[in-house]
C-alpha cells in the first residue's frame, strides 16, 4: 500500500503522542484496498469485465447473422441444430442462429436490464427507506406495511401476471423489475435510518434549523452508503437471475432480442435439447448466467466484509 | 409477549388487507372490456359481451366491484376458472395437498441438509470443507431452478430404471395417489426443489452458526469442561434449530417461485404448474385467485415465523 497521492506536510511534522494512528482514508481508499486484499472479489471482478466485453466487444470481433436463420450451412448440412464445427464455434439453436453470436446479444441486454434495474430499483428503495425511517410515526407504519404488502407476493408469480396483461419491451422490463426489487432495500435503510436519525450530528443539523432533505442528503444516506453498495450487488444479481426465470417461462422479450433465459427456453422447451444431447444449446448460456451471478455475487460478498454491514439477507 | 403477538397479529390483518387492495389492483390493470372479451371469446355478439359485464357488475363503480371482491375472498371464493371451467377453490383443493407432498419432502431434506452442514462448516471454519460448502452454495444459489432441473435430466434421464423424464411423469402424476404409487416419479422434482431451498438456507445456516460459536456461553460450557460433541449438541444445534424456523417462515416466498418452476418444468400438477397454465392461456382470474392465496400463505408464514421464534427463544422480550 503506498500513500503517494497524500499531501507531503511542509518541514518538520510530530506525530501524535501515543503512537501514530493509521489513517482509515476516504471510504473508496477504504473500499479499494479491503477490495484488493480479497482474491475472489477480484477474480469476481475481472469475470465481470471479461463478460461485459464479450457482450459488447464480441459482436464487433464476431459477425454471425442473427436477424435471419441459416436453414442451410455453407458445408450443405442443415442449419438447425447444428453440432459446434468450422464457422459456427459453439453450434447452431433450434431456428438456425449461430449460439455465439446469440450469447453476445443475450449477454448484452442481460447485463442491460440487471445493471439498470438493480440501480433503479436500490435507488428507489433507498429513497423510500430513509424517507420512512427518518419521519417515523404513522407515516412509517404505513409505508413499512406497504413494503410488507410488496414483499407477500413471490415475484415471479407477480412477473408472470403482469407479463401475460402487457407484452414486455426492454424498458418496462426494467420497470418492473425495479418495481419488485426496491422492497428489500427500502427495509435495510429504514431500519439504520431509525438509528442514524438520533445520532448528534443529525440532531445538531435539525437544531439548526436545517430540513428533513438535507438531512437525509447529507448525512443519512452518506451513511447508509455501505448498505447501498452491498444491496446494489445482490440487487443485480437476483434481477438477472429473475429476468432469465422470466424468459425461460416464456413471459419475456420477443425472440428478436435474445436473453440468456429466451436462449435456454428454445434449447429445453422447443427443441428438448437435454433429451437429444444439444449440449452447446444448453452448457454455454447456462454457464453464462452462473458466471455472471458468482461473480457479482463475490463482489458483494467482498464488499459486505469491507463496510462490515450486517444484512438480513443471506 | 401477549402484548406483541396482538401487535404482530394487527400487523398482519393489515397487510392481508393490503394484499387484496393490491390483488384487486393487478386485475384492474386490464380494461374491463378487454377482460369480459377474453373470457366470452372472440366470437361472442356485443350483447353477450355487454350481458357478461353487467352479470359480474364490471362496469359499476371501483368501490362495488372492490367490497364484492372482499365479500367473495371472506366466503372462500378464490374464483373461476374459465379455460378449465372450475372454481379455483376445486383446482386448489386437488392441487395443494401434491405441493404439500412435494414442497414437504424438499423441505425437510434441505433442512437436514443445511443444519449439520452448516454446523460442520462453522466449526471447521476456512478449512477444506467449509470451503467446499460456500462454493457448493455460491453455485447452487447462481443456478436458475430451471436450469438445475435440465442438468439433473441430462445425468439421470439416461437412467430410466431410477428416474423418469419429465413427459413420462405427467401420465401417473394426476392424482395424489398416483404419485404415491410411483414415487419414482418424484425423485427428479424434489432433487431440483431440494438444492434449490439448500441454497436459500446453507449460508444463513453456516453464519448464524458462526455467530452462535462466539456467544459466551459457549465459552462458559466449554470452560467448564463440557466435551465438545455436548457442546454442539445442547448448545449449538438446538440454538441453530431455532433460526431454521425464522428461515423457513422468510424462505416461503423463494419455496413458492421455486415450486412454480419445478412443476412447470416436470409437469407436476401443483399450484404453481396450475398458475403457469392459467398465465398461458390468459386466465387473470384464476390467477389472481392463485396470487391471493400465495401471498396469504406468506403472510401467515412470515407471522409464525416471528411469533414461533419469539416464544421458542426465551432470550427475546418485547
Amino acid at each position: 500500500m503506498t500513500f503517494t497521492n497524500l499531501p507531503v506536510p511542509e518541514g518538520p511534522v510530530e506525530g501524535p503522542e501515543g503512537g501514530d494512528v493509521e489513517s482509515e482514508g476516504s471510504a473508496f481508499r477504504l473500499f479499494v484496498r479491503t477490495f484488493s486484499e480479497n482474491k475472489l472479489a477480484v477474480a469476481g471482478l475481472v469475470t465481470l469485465v471479461v463478460i461485459a466485453g464479450f457482450s459488447w466487444l464480441g459482436p464487433v470481433l464476431y459477425h454471425s447473422n442473427q436477424s435471419t436463420p441459416t436453414l442451410i450451412l455453407p458445408n450443405g448440412l442443415k442449419g438447425p441444430n447444428a453440432a459446434p464445427g468450422p464457422g459456427h464455434p459453439l453450434g447452431m439453436d433450434n431456428s438456425g442462429f449461430d449460439v455465439l453470436g446469440r450469447l453476445m446479444i443475450g449477454g448484452r441486454i442481460s447485463l442491460e436490464i440487471g445493471f439498470i434495474a438493480g440501480l433503479a430499483g436500490t435507488v428507489i428503495g433507498v429513497t423510500y427507506g430513509a424517507v420512512s425511517g427518518y419521519f417515523g410515526k404513522w407515516l412509517d407504519m404505513l409505508l413499512m406495511r406497504i413494503v410488507d404488502v410488496g414483499l407477500a407476493f413471490p415475484i415471479i408469480f407477480l412477473f408472470v401476471y403482469i407479463s401475460s396483461v402487457v407484452k414486455p419491451s426492454e424498458s418496462l422490463l426494467i420497470l418492473l423489475l425495479a418495481v419488485v426489487t426496491w422492497l428489500g432495500p427500502a427495509r435495510l435503510v429504514r431500519g439504520e435510518t431509525l438509528s442514524l436519525k438520533t445520532r448528534e450530528y443529525v440532531q445538531a443539523l435539525r437544531t439548526m434549523g436545517g430540513g428533513a432533505v438535507r438531512s437525509i442528503g447529507r448525512h443519512i444516506v452518506p451513511n447508509t452508503i455501505g448498505t447501498i453498495v452491498v444491496t446494489i450487488t445482490f440487487q443485480i444479481a437476483d434481477a438477472i437471475i429473475v429476468l432469465s426465470t422470466l424468459q425461460f417461462l416464456g413471459f419475456g422479450l420477443p425472440p428478436t432480442d435474445p436473453t440468456w433465459g429466451s436462449m435456454l427456453n428454445n434449447a429445453i422447451n422447443n427443441a428438448s435439447a437435454q433429451v437429444n444431447g444439444y449440449w452447446w444449446q444448453i452448457y454455454p448460456a447456462g454457464l453464462m448466467i452462473i458466471l455472471t451471478v458468482v461473480a457479482i455475487n463475490l463482489i458483494g460478498d467482498a464488499l459486505r466484509d469491507s463496510f462490515e454491514v450486517r444484512l438480513q439477507k443471506r | 409477549m401477549t402484548g406483541y403477538i396482538i401487535r404482530r397479529l394487527g400487523q398482519a390483518v393489515i397487510v392481508t388487507m393490503g394484499v387484496t387492495i393490491a390483488t384487486f389492483g393487478l386485475l384492474h390493470l386490464i380494461p374491463a372490456d378487454s377482460l369480459a372479451r377474453q373470457i366470452v371469446g372472440n366470437r361472442a355478439t356485443h350483447q353477450q359481451l355487454q350481458a357478461f359485464i353487467d352479470q359480474y357488475g364490471l362496469n359499476r363503480s371501483i368501490w362495488v366491484q372492490y367490497w364484492k371482491f372482499v365479500d367473495q375472498l371472506l366466503h372462500g371464493n378464490l374464483g373461476y376458472s374459465y379455460h378449465l371451467n372450475k372454481s379455483v377453490d376445486t383446482i386448489l383443493s386437488q392441487s395443494v395437498s401434491k405441493d404439500i407432498l412435494l414442497g414437504g419432502i424438499s423441505l425437510v431434506l434441505a433442512t437436514l441438509f443445511a443444519v449439520p452442514f452448516g454446523i460442520a462448516q462453522a466449526v471447521k471454519r476456512n478449512g477444506w470443507l467449509d470451503s467446499a460448502g460456500t462454493g457448493i452454495s455460491f453455485i447452487l444459489y447462481a443456478v436458475p431452478q430451471y436450469l438445475l432441473a435440465a442438468v439433473l435430466v441430462i445425468i439421470f434421464a439416461e437412467d430410466q430404471h431410477l428416474v423418469q423424464i419429465p413427459a413420462l411423469v405427467n401420465q401417473n402424476a394426476q392424482t395424489f395417489t398416483g404419485i404415491l404409487a410411483h414415487p419414482t416419479n418424484l425423485i427428479l422434482p424434489v432433487a431440483t426443489l431440494t438444492l434449490s431451498i439448500y441454497a436459500l438456507f446453507s449460508r444463513y445456516m453456516r453464519s448464524s452458526a458462526i455467530d452462535t460459536l462466539a456467544q459466551d456461553y459457549i465459552r462458559t460450557a466449554r470452560s467448564k469442561g463440557l466435551p465438545e460433541h455436548l457442546v454442539l449438541r445442547r448448545h449449538l444445534l438446538r440454538n441453530s434449530l431455532i433460526s431454521v424456523v425464522t428461515l423457513i417462515g422468510l424462505s416461503i416466498p423463494g419455496i413458492l417461485t421455486a415450486g412454480l418452476i419445478v412443476e412447470e418444468v416436470f409437469n407436476y400438477p401443483g399450484v404453481g404448474y396450475y398458475y403457469y397454465q392459467a398465465a398461458v392461456s390468459g386466465d387473470f382470474d384464476e390467477m389472481l385467485g392463485i396470487t391471493v392465496l400465495v401471498a396469504m400463505v406468506t403472510v401467515i408464514g412470515n407471522l409464525i415465523a416471528d411469533i414461533g421464534y419469539a416464544v421458542l427463544d426465551p432470550r427475546i422480550r418485547y
